[in-house]
């Protein structure tokens, strides 16, 4: 399974691989650094899911959802949005733009686990990625 | 001026301190202290300080000053990795994404009161504690076992 980080923060980036590989270390991991960057790299990279950051510079983590979900060669890639606003409209609006869940910043590996075992679940049940053979739960 | 955003403005500086404060605290998963301001020192010539913007029917400018020291311990603690791991500039990212966190957390404490604002994006310079000559007033020291740091926040 191939996923893409996008976030401005070396830190998040270097966070959230290490909780993805700890989760699966045969997920291939490739870095964004904006929503631009996403853009341009989905089409090398084709990856199967995007962990997206919100607030970025040169272009918003909204802006890429809206610009990847209207664009049919990339609207099939699922998005998990990391975002550090709790605000019910964006969350919905993020919803509405068709991200299939959302972490809330800072969060806990336990709470990273959990949401991200769901969204992982619900991508099977679609059949948009292999049973891993339930590593997912034996992970640290 | 709306109720709901005069109510806002009433609320002291220092509620949205200490709610800063508060999210520090969750982010390395620890109570921090308040330090007594008298008593304190900071060594404001190698610090890492950074600023954050909330703009809309309130504007916000959040600021944080942490030692060297602090900023790097921060990072390997969130990063869980070793001291001697920890760059510059790793720790220059590490404290913009906890200016950013805080300012969301901030963001939304003040929108549970239907007070429309927006967050920009962190600023981070090292080196020195501009904020020191920005905002003169009594600085807010907090404190991380027994290390100091600064929160200050101004509200227009």
């Amino acid at each position: 399974m191939k996923i893409m980080i996008v976030d401005d923060s070396k830190s998040i980036r270097f966070i959230v691989k290490k909780h993805l590989l700890k989760f699966n270390p045969n997920f291939t991991i490739t870095e964004a650094e904006n929503g631009k960057e996403c853009i341009e790299r989905v089409f090398v990279d084709k990856p199967d899911l995007v962990v997206m950051d919100v607030n970025m510079p040169i272009m918003n983590g909204d802006e890429a959802v809206k610009v990847l979900k209207t664009d049919l060669r990339t609207r099939h890639i699922d998005i998990m949005m990391l975002t550090t606003e709790a605000e019910t409209t964006l969350v919905m609006k993020l919803l509405k733009l068709g991200i299939k869940q959302y972490m809330i910043k800072p969060f806990k590996s336990d709470d990273f686990k959990k949401k991200f075992t769901t969204l992982i679940q619900l991508m099977q049940r679609e059949g948009k990625v292999p049973d891993f053979n339930m590593p997912i739960m034996c992970a640290v | 001026m709306p109720v709901d955003i005069f109510l806002l403005k009433l609320q002291t500086e220092a509620q949205i301190e200490d709610e800063c404060q508060k999210i520090i605290g969750g982010i390395i998963n620890e109570k921090i202290l308040l330090q007594d301001a008298v008593n304190t020192e900071f060594d404001f010539t190698k610090s890492i300080t950074g600023c954050i913007n909330l703009i809309g029917d309130i504007n916000l400018l959040i600021s944080i000053s942490f030692p060297f020291a602090l900023g790097k311990d921060l990072s390997a603690r969130t990063l869980e990795l070793s001291l001697q791991d920890v760059d510059a500039e790793l720790m220059i990212d590490n404290v913009q994404e906890i200016l950013n966190q805080v300012g969301g957390g901030v963001k939304n404490f003040i929108v549970l009161q239907n007070v429309k604002i927006d967050m920009e994006l962190p600023r981070v310079k090292l080196g020195r504690d501009y904020v020191k000559t920005a905002s003169p007033k009594k600085r807010n020291f907090y404190k991380i076992e027994n290390q100091i740091f600064c929160v200050d926040v101004t509200i227009d």
